[in-house]
């Protein structure tokens, strides 16, 4: 059983640093800094969930379990509140054309 | 006993609000200690009660254009739960939208999208608003006070599966809400015009 458990446990774990490799290959390659935030949320959603899921399978579902669980919904909560406040200003100081064009002409 | 929150008025019963979140921060409680001794027990839920008698006035939300005010917790925890299950679903599901477009060698066409959905209850909106930003794909970058979301989308896919409004009229569900949702165009400028014809 415990082998079971082991063997989802590395899988899930794989898949959440898969999409974590995806976000840092997404903010390297997206050209201006919306679109960096979208490859940002996607490790911080996907990647950071199935972290979590598998870490609770590993832990049963026993106190420690839930309080992974626990960590999974409070990034979750307060993870897309910082998200919000960045991309808010900058788009209130009107940063999106500009830092657009200047990294096109930087490539 | 009677139980209120001061001067402040809220539709529903204040002392259910209470007992209610009194609730929550037992459970919350115990999950964090995990101990059973029947002393430990008391304990917390002492100080579960005291802190939900500080803490449930602050939990009063306040529509600034019509003045109501909602208790934070008053929403069915159940269909909340199977609410999130569907996000979850969904988040899946447009995280591998956008791993495409990572992977993909195709330039990305970033787009803001607007959209119109006017709650009486706040909470609601903050939910829909971190709802939409924890999706991969769209941003939310502003709600102003008419009800107008400001969506900052990756792609036509991530617009799309957003303006379809199934996440706006679920959360309407959610909270019993009677507002209709409305798609706007989409706009070249920065900001609304105030006459704006909807």
């Amino acid at each position: 059983m415990m082998e079971i458990r082991s063997a989802a446990c590395a899988l899930l774990l794989l898949l959440g640093l898969f999409f974590m490799m995806v976000s840092v290959k997404g903010v390297i390659k997206f050209p201006d800094f919306f679109s960096r935030l979208h490859a940002i949320g996607l490790g911080q959603s996907l990647g950071m969930g199935f972290c979590c899921l598998g870490m609770f399978i590993y832990q049963g579902p026993n106190i420690t379990g839930l309080k992974i669980l626990m960590v999974l919904f409070v990034s979750m909560l307060a993870g897309p509140i910082g998200t919000h406040i960045v991309d808010r200003v900058a788009f209130r100081e009107g940063l999106k054309k500009e830092e657009k064009d200047a990294e096109r002409r930087e490539a | 006993m009677k139980f209120n929150f001061g001067n402040i008025k809220v539709n529903g019963s204040p002392l259910a609000y209470f007992v209610e979140l009194s609730i929550f921060l037992f459970i919350l409680w115990f999950m964090l200690s995990g101990r059973t001794e029947a002393h430990l027990l008391m304990m917390g839920a002492v100080f579960s009660l005291f802190t939900a008698y500080i803490c449930a006035p602050f939990l009063i939300v306040r529509n600034e254009k019509t003045g109501k005010e909602f208790f934070l917790l008053n929403v069915n925890m159940f269909r909340l739960f199977m609410y999130f299950l569907w996000l979850f679903k969904e988040i899946f599901l447009s995280g591998l939208n956008v791993t495409e477009s990572v992977l993909k060698n195709t330039p990305i066409e970033p787009r803001i999208i607007y959209f119109r959905m006017d709650y009486e209850n706040p909470t609601a909106a903050a939910l829909l608003a971190t709802s939409i930003t924890l999706t991969p794909g769209t941003i939310t970058l502003d709600i102003d006070e008419e009800g107008v979301y400001e969506v900052y989308a990756l792609d036509r896919r991530c617009a799309e599966s957003l303006l379809t409004g199934h996440m706006q009229k679920k959360i309407g569900k959610l909270y019993n809400e009677s507002c209709e949702y409305k798609a706007l165009p989409e706009m070249e400028t920065d900001h609304i015009p105030s006459d704006m014809e909807w």
